[in-house]
């Protein structure tokens, strides 16, 4: 299963199986980049955390998706609105011409249509090279 | 760049040369179901073209008008859409034509020719293909 969202300008999907929750924030904007969260715990998202995808210093967003990666990192995304689920056996997936790898799009996996919205799948490495990236640390917290 | 057919293509005020062996099509870009690209930087638009995503290059403007031509280019069975204005007609190119060329320094063009007095800039397909922004 994979959930699919809407960040600033685009829609994206994530496999359910790194999704830990959606859930209400308290934000303490720090930098353009980062924004931590206060719940029971401390924890980062990211709201600038696609390649290319527009930041706007007053961009707000109204859900965080809190993931756990593969490598064991657990963050939050910024994700504007939530649709819904979707099945591989409910789609019709769009191959990707190889040339996009060599264009910002080696880590979107697939892509599809869905109500006449072309929805990003990306593939769940993604998130372990953008948290270390960001944070420059290459060991799970 | 090989001798052969090219296909003579303007957008905005040049005029390209887009050797045939890998053009597939031209169409329209109202008949093809075109989206915004979230990536690269001079990659505005996608397309979906025989159940694959295909990007749309735009060499020198990030708007599609009505009137807009898209040109398929396929190479090594990868894909790839570029926008022009208009296209002119097919030219043949021989050895002594390529002789005669000059280095230029264009976005995907490396080698220019004038033919009929008009400078026409030979496409650098391997290099958009390749990734070269």
């Amino acid at each position: 299963m994979y959930l699919f969202f809407k960040t600033v300008d685009y829609f994206f999907s994530v496999s359910t199986g790194i999704i830990k929750r959606i859930f209400d924030y308290q934000v303490d904007v720090l930098k353009d980049q980062f924004v931590i969260f206060e719940g029971s715990e401390y924890e980062l998202f990211f709201a600038n955390q696609f390649i290319n995808a527009k930041y706007d210093k007053d961009f707000c967003p109204k859900n965080i998706l809190m993931i756990q990666t593969l490598g064991g990192y657990r963050y939050g995304l910024a994700i504007e609105d939530v649709f819904g689920f979707f099945s591989l056996n409910d789609i019709k997936p769009l191959s990707k011409a190889d040339i996009l790898n060599r264009y910002g799009f080696f880590y979107i996996d697939f892509a599809t249509l869905l109500d006449n919205r072309l929805i990003f799948s990306i593939k769940n490495e993604y998130f372990d090279k953008r948290y270390e990236e960001l944070t420059c640390q290459t060991e799970p917290i | 760049m090989p001798d052969g057919t090219y296909l003579r293509a303007k957008i905005e005020d040049k005029i390209y040369l887009f050797d045939e062996k890998i053009v597939s099509k031209v169409v329209l870009a109202d008949t093809l179901r075109i989206f915004p690209s979230p990536f690269g930087q001079n990659l505005h638009y996608l397309f979906i073209y025989e159940n694959n995503l295909v990007p749309l290059f735009s060499l020198n403007k990030a708007t599609i008008k009505k009137d807009s031509i898209v040109l398929i280019l396929i190479r090594l069975l990868d894909t790839a859409g570029i926008l022009i204005d208009n296209f002119i007609d097919f030219v043949k190119i021989n050895d002594m034509d390529l002789d005669n060329s000059v280095i230029v320094n264009e976005k995907f063009s490396q080698r220019a020719i004038k033919i009929t007095d008009k400078d026409c800039y030979f496409f650098d397909e391997i290099a958009l293909f390749k990734g070269e922004e």
